[in-house]
């Protein structure tokens, strides 16, 4: 009777649990290893790589919110060759799903990094069109379905591992880009990144962000993601990965209600470092209070 | 881990000292670490608060942090009855102790207003094995209970004030300048603005004596994961960001860029 069973299946690579570290906000898992067993976790995305090493925004990178943060760390990572020769291999030693997140500046930039990772040992490849935070590239990709549409099919020829693409909300209409992505050859989807915004400060008349703007996430942002997988849902027939202001297992339910077969949990990690594992555990315990075996029984539930 | 407040008493004009019950942790903090504090369970204020630790009972398994109530966080902290339950981080961050060469028998504390906390730790941990000059600046008077703890530690304090309420009235780093002119201490470890950080860093120099600051930044998750909080340090021709909440929040002075 309480057999369940939470493995979810992306696009042939198997999740023992539908709960995903999110790109940017987990490193690549070192930090929280203090924290929690990295083996319980579905999956990690990476923070997003570049092909070359990037120092990223100045600082500061973070002004809080009501119910979000804003964000505008810019990139900052080692670059795709130090993942491959100083992260990977320390990943590698833990039973969960590595996803490498790709960002770029170019076209070529992108289709070079993926290629190398295309012959490293990951699991997914997460190509993410939607960063807000660097000037050239990044958010602009994924910006129009023409933009995703072309990125999606020049990195699709580099890479044999499952292709995720992050969507950004920053567009005109999400079904359209989403519709793009899986013409263009995209195996599954993520969404959302985080949406644009600022903060300012009235007494000196300044914007907190060095960046001036920013990315926010958080609870704030949860009702814009939930609808927005609800729509790529209905639109699309490749798996979702849905996320934005995931903060507890409740959370959780409701993305994969609205179709997502897994999550990805971000910034409730840099409010609490075990979230993840909490999350898992809820969820588990809502498949036991209502009866239910699989996660397919959740995803795409929604009644209405 | 989950703390117990084990005192909350306003001490000056919106700054509150806190005394938390942390068991065993209590005594592995070094000064210059900090602590990670959740305030409250709603999304609003969403993220922890880092605060330095000010001062360790060992023996009691409490330490201590001071905090001045400036939004939401702050206040929330400032409301919390004495029994009440902290979800805590900590420690986090390096210490001055893990930059600071380990023969140190000299140091003078610069330190201003609220960022003094930090070096008041340092006073308490360095009391037995060194010489400590304290010379903190404060905007008035008021403040007196933040420079009185350094007292008992230090064989000399000279405090400033913006007012001349109290001590010499103009800038800590003024009175430090005179007081260089005299002797010219082992090591300097300064805590407080960052312009006034910058001054310190500038004069440290001008003098050739090492010194160490320990840095604030905005912070989010507080283990050097999220990379929000990262200030530019140099070495040699070039920089990098480095994580505040990790590979710091203490940098040799040099190091660090007080451009932006």
């Amino acid at each position: 009777m309480n057999e369940i069973n939470m493995c979810v299946d992306i696009c042939g690579v198997k999740l023992k649990n539908p709960v995903i570290a999110a790109s940017g906000t987990f490193a690549f898992g070192r930090e929280y290893s203090r924290y929690l067993d990295l083996n319980r976790l579905g999956g990690i995305s990476v923070k997003g790589l570049t092909l070359y090493p990037r120092e990223g925004n100045p600082p500061p990178r973070i002004a809080e919110t009501a119910a979000g943060i804003l964000n505008s760390v810019g990139l900052q990572n080692p670059g795709v060759d130090a993942f491959i020769s100083n992260e990977l291999p320390y990943l590698k030693q833990f039973d969960t799903v590595v996803i490498a997140n790709l960002a770029g500046n170019s076209r070529d930039e992108y289709c070079v990094a993926a290629d190398k990772l295309d012959k490293a040992d990951i699991d997914m490849l997460e190509l993410n069109i939607s960063c807000p935070n660097v000037k050239e590239g990044g958010l602009s990709f994924g910006a129009t379905p023409e933009s995703a549409y072309d990125i999606t099919k020049q990195v699709r020829n580099y890479c044999h591992h499952p292709l995720v693409v992050k969507l950004s909300p920053n567009v005109g209409n999400i079904k359209d880009v989403a519709s793009a992505a899986q013409n263009a050859g995209a195996d599954a989807l993520s969404l959302i990144n985080t949406l644009l915004g600022m903060a300012i400060d009235p007494h000196t008349r300044k914007p907190i962000l060095g960046n001036i703007t920013g990315g926010l996430s958080g609870p704030a942002i949860k009702p814009v993601a939930l609808y927005m997988v609800w729509q790529a849902a209905q639109t699309v027939d490749i798996p979702i990965i849905g996320m934005g202001g995931i903060m507890n297992g409740n959370d959780a339910i409701e993305f994969m209600l609205a179709g997502a077969v897994a999550v990805q949990v971000g910034t409730a990690n840099l409010v609490e470092p075990m979230a993840t594992v909490r999350i898992i555990d809820d969820i588990e315990r809502y498949m036991l209070d209502n009866g239910l075996k699989t996660i397919k029984d959740i995803t795409g539930g929604l009644i209405c | 881990m989950t703390g117990i407040v084990y005192s909350n008493d306003l001490i000056s004009p919106s700054i509150y000292k806190m005394g938390i019950q942390l068991g065993d942790t209590a005594e592995s903090i070094q000064a210059g670490q900090f602590a990670h504090v959740r305030c409250g369970q709603s999304y609003d204020p969403l993220l922890r608060r880092p605060i330095s630790v000010c001062q360790i009972d060992a023996e009691n398994g409490i330490i201590y942090i001071t905090y001045q109530v400036k939004g939401k966080g702050t206040r929330w902290l400032a409301e919390q009855a004495i029994g009440s339950k902290l979800d805590i981080l900590c420690p986090l961050g390096n210490s001055f102790e893990a930059v600071m060469p380990a023969d140190i028998n000299e140091i003078w504390l610069v330190g201003g207003g609220i960022g003094v906390f930090p070096l008041q730790l340092l006073a308490q941990q360095y009391k037995d094995k060194a010489d400590i000059v304290s010379i903190l600046g404060f905007r008035s008077d008021e403040f007196k209970p933040l420079w009185q703890p350094f007292e008992q530690y230090s064989k000399r304090v000279i405090i400033a004030t913006e007012d001349g309420s109290y001590g010499y009235e103009g800038l800590v780093t003024d009175e430090l300048i005179l007081a260089l002119r005299a002797h010219k201490p082992q090591i300097i470890a300064g805590c407080g603005p960052s312009k006034m950080l910058k001054s310190l860093a500038c004069i440290a120099e001008q003098y050739d004596v090492p010194c160490v600051v320990s840095l604030e930044e905005r912070m989010g998750c507080g283990i050097g994961a999220c990379l929000v909080c990262n200030c530019k340090i140099k070495s040699d021709d070039e920089w990098h960001y480095r994580r505040v909440c990790t590979d710091g929040p203490v940098f040799w002075s040099h190091e660090v860029s007080f451009d932006e």
